[in-house]
């Protein structure tokens, strides 16, 4: 079982909510997932057009809802949509996101650091997103991020763990859970993460903009179940050199000696 | 009086309260949140907070996101 902010999680798949085709498919794909925590972001209403409402679909008593601030391009951006969201849903967890670039949506380091600080202190449970930087997490644990969720590749890339090494380093030296989030595209890159030892994975688009979401849902959650059990299973060594399966003794042409 | 509400100009009458330009919009109180000039303010007050000209409004809520 995993903790996280005093909250105990029997699935190990959070989902993002994002680009989904409707509300209905969403809550289909949550249910199929089997997760327990799921992602969502802050945007104005749109006054000519208030379309579905997400909150139809979403059982804030089922679920963690874990509010984001996507779009923030600072830490003064980030907090301010954190007071909104805790505003809007009485929820003290926090997806920090802090990515200025919108070319590579990646995690500007120093404001998410001061973003946590501050917000660990304003009574936040903050799961800060960053990049693969060993050094990056522990300033974030020491500043008291509830967790620190490395990205294995840009958000909606799908390209899978590339960042492995890296994170593999933040898994050996962390205290906190460790979840890895944005440019899983596939259930293979899933798994991989959790044989490495992270405690979660977060995954959006690789759901939402696939065939069939639903489906791919629960293989998204069987692949963390297996990715998991193997790491609990302990992972053989690999190695260099082959080294036979079957037994190296009593071979046939030992005994037909005369064949050689 | 002029009243900004998510980025776009509205002419709105003098005395007009938050409370009055929600109901004026078709959506549902208990799932956003509203920023009267910057400060987010609790929905116990929105039928008490009278807008004056220039005053910026924002309405947030909730939406798909990773």
């Amino acid at each position: 079982m995993l903790t996280i902010g005093g909250t105990t999680f029997t699935s190990r798949l959070f989902l993002g909510t994002g680009k989904f085709s409707s509300s209905k498919v969403m809550k289909k794909v949550i249910e199929a997932s089997q997760t327990e925590m799921v992602t969502v972001a802050l945007r104005r209403v749109d006054l000519d057009n208030p379309e579905d409402d997400i909150m139809q679909a979403l059982d804030m008593k089922k679920y963690t809802f874990l509010p984001n601030t996507s779009g923030a391009r600072n830490a003064e951006e980030a907090i301010r949509l954190a007071k909104l969201a805790r505003a809007a849903s009485g929820s003290k967890w926090l997806k920090l996101e802090v990515t200025p670039d919108p070319r590579t949506l990646l995690p500007d380091p120093v404001e998410t650091l001061l973003a946590t600080e501050q917000l660990v202190k304003e009574g936040f449970i903050v799961l800060p997103y960053m990049n693969a930087d060993p050094i990056l997490a522990l300033k974030l644990q020491d500043v008291g991020a509830a967790a620190v969720m490395p990205l294995g590749a840009p958000i909606g890339t799908n390209q899978g763990v590339l960042t492995k090494f890296q994170v593999e380093i933040i898994i050996e030296q962390a205290r906190v859970p460790v979840v890895v989030d944005a440019g899983i595209g596939a259930p293979s890159h899933a798994a991989l993460a959790m044989e490495i030892g992270a405690d979660a994975v977060l995954v959006n688009t690789a759901i939402s903009i696939a065939g069939d979401p639903v489906a791919m849902a629960k293989a998204f959650a069987k692949a963390v179940e297996a990715g998991r059990s193997a790491y609990e299973s302990g992972l053989g060594m690999q190695s260099q050199k082959a080294q036979a399966s079957s037994p190296e003794k009593g071979y046939l042409t030992e005994d037909l000696g005369f064949l050689s | 009086m002029k009243i900004s509400i998510n980025g776009k100009q509205k002419d709105f009458p003098s005395n007009t309260t938050v409370h009055d330009i929600i109901d004026s919009l078709d959506c549902i109180p208990e799932t956003f949140v509203v920023e009267l000039n910057q400060s987010i303010i609790p929905p116990e007050t929105y039928n008490t907070s009278c807008l004056v000209e220039e005053d910026t409004l924002e309405i947030i809520r909730f939406v798909g996101g990773g």
